[in-house]
């Protein structure tokens, strides 16, 4: 069939074609007068192409001022460490690894000495958040705490710009409570926000107000969960039959994000496919969300260098997208290859924040790297931050 | 850390020189510049149509080289991985910019089905003509055009930097060559 061979013709002509499928097509145009015209008009189109490419391309400006600065910048103080330890460590440590306490703030933690087992974390990078990530003006939303209201930690909300949905900020309040451990759900594909560290070490979720709303599969067909509203979604979740979970909110496009059991955030289910019970009148509607061009416009950690015991903050700022996932994976300096598999992964995290971690004292692993994530018509726009471990002495 | 010459990254492959602008090497990244810039001016100026805004994505781009370079793992060529991030650059830059690029597409989509082989306009000054055209064409088809031609890029690498199926890239090219036709078609008869 001509279509068939007319698909190939272009990859023909920009020589791109593997050698077998190209000799394949040129015994066809040789007997195909049809194909042969249409071969010659791609070569037309593909000249132009080029010509048109090389006058575009032509007079490279210099590297600019910004970013030679930057590069002078990092340049300071990027300095990759090889741990010298012995390997037999390594995998006794891998199996003890433990990134302790991921806590979600938004803006200034200056004083975590009320909440039990959360340890305190440097505002630097938060600061640094605000200022390189020029916005309008944010607010901050207090949280309420098993301790009683805290205002220095809270939801970002500004009234105007992109992101105000990503944040939940029709809700007046979240609650951070300390969890112990418990087994996560065997359901969830990823762990939801925040989940308990293995080792069983405390960490913190963001619990949300009482929702009177709850969605289940509509017969006995499992609904899936996504980490976003996105067509082309991650899946975070599966919801079966007898499963009900919260509704936090409703988007626009009529999804429904759901609370992970235990706290945090599953994802979204389309309406369409649960069933609801209770008081649904009252969940919140999402504004229109801006979520067509996503864009990671800072993710930083607050220092590249760390030793056990030390903590690290990890922040983002994501225009477009109502939920990141940050994932941790160990890092092979020598190989320069992170691992397949993460140790650790944070779905449903809202597209502005930070997560502080303590390495664990008898973490002996080289690095650590970071990627943030999400997904949006097939596309995984991820950066990565490296974090090199070095010994204590 | 050893640091090589300035002139030595100019001759290092791709996998090494990523690598070394990774380690924090300013003159690495001095020749990736060198060697991946035109390319990425190039398709930010197919993206975008303006040369001030490609040239200031551009930086952009090299400035997420820098800090991502360790992120590359290798499992896709240096064109594709610098290509997809010029091109995530360029969706938001883009979004500022003119809308009417998008609108012209509906335009040419009304004019129906008119067939008419390009060599009827073989006589006029074809090359010129076609490269005229290109201009006119919404972004996504002169997009999809350069990753083809220009970079020459395979269909599963130009669906990985485009974020769309194969099926779609083939299906873009075969619109672009359309559209193609109608502007040199309209060209000729006004």
């Amino acid at each position: 069939m001509h279509k068939h061979w007319q698909e190939e013709i272009p990859f023909y002509v920009a020589e791109s074609l593997d050698s077998a499928s190209a000799r394949a097509l040129e015994d066809h145009l040789a007997q195909c007068k049809h194909c042969r015209q249409y071969l010659a008009e791609w070569q037309l189109i593909a000249e132009a192409v080029h010509m048109q490419g090389s006058e575009w391309s032509r007079g490279l400006p210099p590297l600019a001022q910004h970013v030679r600065e930057t590069i002078r910048e990092r340049q300071e103080d990027i300095i990759v460490h090889i741990s010298d330890r012995p390997r037999g460590w390594r995998l006794l440590a891998a199996a003890a690894f433990v990134v302790i306490i991921a806590l979600l703030v938004f803006l200034i933690l200056s004083d975590f000495g009320e909440v039990p087992d959360v340890p305190s974390t440097e505002e630097t990078s938060i600061a640094r958040l605000a200022t390189r990530v020029p916005q309008t003006p944010l607010s901050i939303l207090p949280l309420e705490t098993s301790q009683g209201v805290r205002d220095d930690v809270g939801i970002l909300s500004t009234p105007t710009s992109s992101f105000t949905s990503t944040v939940l900020p029709t809700r007046p309040a979240a609650t951070i409570q300390p969890r112990q451990p418990t087994q996560s759900s065997p359901e969830m594909f990823l762990s939801p926000v925040l989940p308990i560290m293995p080792q069983g070490e405390v960490a913190a979720a963001l619990m949300f107000p009482d929702s009177a709303c709850t969605a289940g599969p509509r017969g006995m067909e499992p609904v899936i969960i996504y980490s976003t509203v996105q067509e082309s979604r991650l899946e975070s979740g599966i919801l079966y039959a007898q499963d009900r979970l919260r509704v936090l909110r409703r988007s626009a496009s009529d999804q429904l994000q759901l609370e992970a059991p235990g706290g945090g955030v599953a994802g979204w289910v389309d309406a369409e496919d649960v069933a609801l019970d209770g008081d649904c009148d009252q969940v919140p509607t999402a504004s229109a969300t801006d979520v067509s061009n996503p864009v990671i416009s800072h993710f930083e950690l607050d220092r590249v260098i760390v030793q056990p015991g030390e903590s690290v903050t990890l922040s983002w700022h994501m225009n477009g997208e109502t939920a990141v996932q940050v994932s941790a994976y160990r890092y092979d300096v020598q190989q320069e290859q992170p691992d397949d598999q993460p140790l650790q992964t944070y779905v449903g995290l809202p597209a502005i924040g930070s997560l502080s971690f303590v390495i664990p004292m008898d973490f002996d692993g080289e690095a650590l790297v970071f990627s943030l994530s999400f997904d949006k018509e097939g596309n995984d726009l991820r950066l990565w931050q490296i974090l090199t471990v070095t010994s204590a002495d | 850390m050893t640091h090589l010459d300035r002139h030595a990254y100019a001759d290092l492959p791709d996998s090494a020189l990523i690598k070394a602008i990774a380690k924090g090497e300013a003159a690495a990244l001095d020749s990736f510049y060198a060697r991946y810039g035109p390319a990425v001016l190039n398709f930010l100026f197919a993206r975008l149509g303006n040369r001030q805004q490609a040239e200031e994505v551009l930086q952009d781009v090299m400035l997420a080289v820098w800090r991502g370079a360790s992120a590359f793992r290798g499992d896709s060529r240096v064109l594709t991985w610098i290509l997809t991030i010029a091109r995530n650059r360029a969706i938001n830059a883009y979004r500022k910019y003119s809308p009417n690029v998008i609108a012209f597409e509906d335009e040419l989509d009304m004019q129906g089905d008119d067939t008419g082989p390009l060599e009827r306009v073989e006589r006029l000054n074809l090359q010129s003509s076609v490269r005229e055209a290109i201009e006119l064409l919404p972004a996504h088809h002169r997009e999809v055009l350069t990753l083809i031609f220009f970079n020459q890029l395979s269909g599963e690498e130009a669906a990985s930097v485009l974020g769309v199926s194969v099926g779609t890239v083939k299906s873009r090219l075969f619109r672009a060559k359309e559209n193609l036709r109608r502007l040199l078609q309209s060209e000729e008869l006004s």
